[in-house]
């Protein structure tokens, strides 16, 4: 290669304009790594974040919190599509150590379409050695959308769902209208033992629900998903 | 006083030479592979420049002296260590963190990577918004306008 020191920087940031494109063809041909002459012959090169290999910035996107990825994923198409991927929404889970879970409260399907909410509250997940627990809601956010809606998100949700350790999940899909206490249960497969756990507020605090508007609807619809995350990235 | 320690040569790829301690080179699995199967004196790592390998080094010169120091001395010696990591990290500017993450992969240093793509995570968790995050991290949107708004009206709720 002939090349002054000069018009070599010249090349250089043109081979950094260049790399937009060639970031978008590592999605098909996942690369893993740099060629090894990349940093010899461009050793005053500003490196960017797509001259990562693909594996690397995913090893960081997967470490954002729920908010910052949907923030992502209006950065481009490219993390979009990503970022909807079954495989990024898995990776997703894994990375994710606190072993919460979210229940996503609708407050009732006859207010009017303006008036419909859906509110998200998380829990810490029970340890299973407890037989029985209660367990407080975390608000975590409110979004316009009547619950029914979405429904098609949760259908694989509703009611059953297996969680890790080959527990399954049994929650009630509707709130009683009745000041009662709420729960969930737990049917160990293993050892075929089930365990109850109170959720506190939503269903036997009546200031709790009134706050959320849960009160005098006749159906609160209710939706568990094991992973917060993976609720917000299927809406 | 010490025992006879064992010197090893790292050499850049623009061929600038690091003497370290075998115990440094150990907490890269990559390197204490080499070091294993090939006894030489000097090993060149073509794929890390002089200014990223002292990086490297530094920071695993600092983690294998606590390590060894810690058997005996108080948990103080980890916030430490976490302070000197932090220091480490905001003098760095993204550029060299990307290297960093880069050379941390191919040279299997665990947990170097791991301090990087945090920090990266850190650096996009601060952004206050979409055109924060393509501003920090150069990357350009492919989305028209009318796209974009479609995008940021779907997912509005994220942004405060």
């Amino acid at each position: 290669m002939k090349r002054k020191e000069r018009d070599g920087n010249e090349e250089e940031r043109g081979l950094c304009r260049r790399r937009g494109p060639i970031a978008v063809d590592l999605k098909i041909a996942r690369v893993t790594r740099l060629p090894a002459t990349h940093h010899q012959d461009a050793r005053e090169e500003e490196s960017k974040f797509d001259s990562l290999p693909y594996d690397l910035k995913m090893a960081i996107v997967s470490r954002l919190d729920a908010k910052s990825v949907i923030k992502f994923r209006c950065v481009s198409k490219f993390w979009s599509s990503i970022i909807r991927s079954r495989g990024f929404i898995d990776s997703f889970f894994s990375k994710q150590q606190a072993q919460r879970f979210i229940v996503a409260l609708g407050n009732g399907l006859s207010n009017e379409p303006e008036e419909k909410l859906t509110f998200f509250f998380s829990f810490e997940e029970p340890s299973s050695s407890s037989s029985s627990s209660s367990l407080v809601p975390n608000f975590e956010m409110a979004i316009p959308v009547g619950l029914s809606s979405i429904r098609e998100s949760f259908a694989s949700l509703h009611g059953f769902l297996t969680v890790g350790a080959g527990e399954i999940i049994m929650v009630p899909t509707t709130l009683s209208p009745k000041i009662q206490p709420f729960y969930i249960f737990y049917y160990n497969v293993k050892t075929q033992t089930l365990r109850r756990v109170r959720l506190l507020g939503i269903g036997d605090n009546k200031e709790f629900r009134r706050s959320y508007g849960f009160l005098k609807q006749r159906f609160c619809l209710v939706r568990i998903a094991p992973q917060h995350v993976h609720s917000i990235a299927s809406l | 006083m010490e025992n006879e320690k064992k010197m090893i040569t790292l050499k850049s790829s623009d061929d600038v030479t690091f003497e370290v301690e075998e115990a440094v080179v150990l907490e890269s699995q990559f390197l204490s592979h080499l070091v294993q199967d090939c006894p030489a004196p000097e090993h060149k790592i073509k794929e890390v420049t002089g200014k990223i390998l002292s990086k490297v080094v530094e920071y695993c010169e600092k983690h294998v002296v606590v390590v060894v120091d810690g058997g005996d001395s108080s948990s103080s010696s980890g916030d430490d260590l976490k302070k000197w990591d932090d220091k480490f990290i905001k003098e760095m500017d993204l550029s060299t963190v990307y290297d960093l993450i880069a050379a941390a992969n191919y040279l299997n240093i665990q947990a170097l990577l791991d301090l990087m793509c945090q920090r990266v995570a850190d650096v996009i968790t601060a952004c206050k918004d979409h055109k924060e995050i393509r501003e920090t991290l150069g990357i350009v949107s492919d989305y028209t306008a009318e796209e974009e708004a479609e995008v940021l009206k779907e997912n509005e709720w994220a942004f405060d």
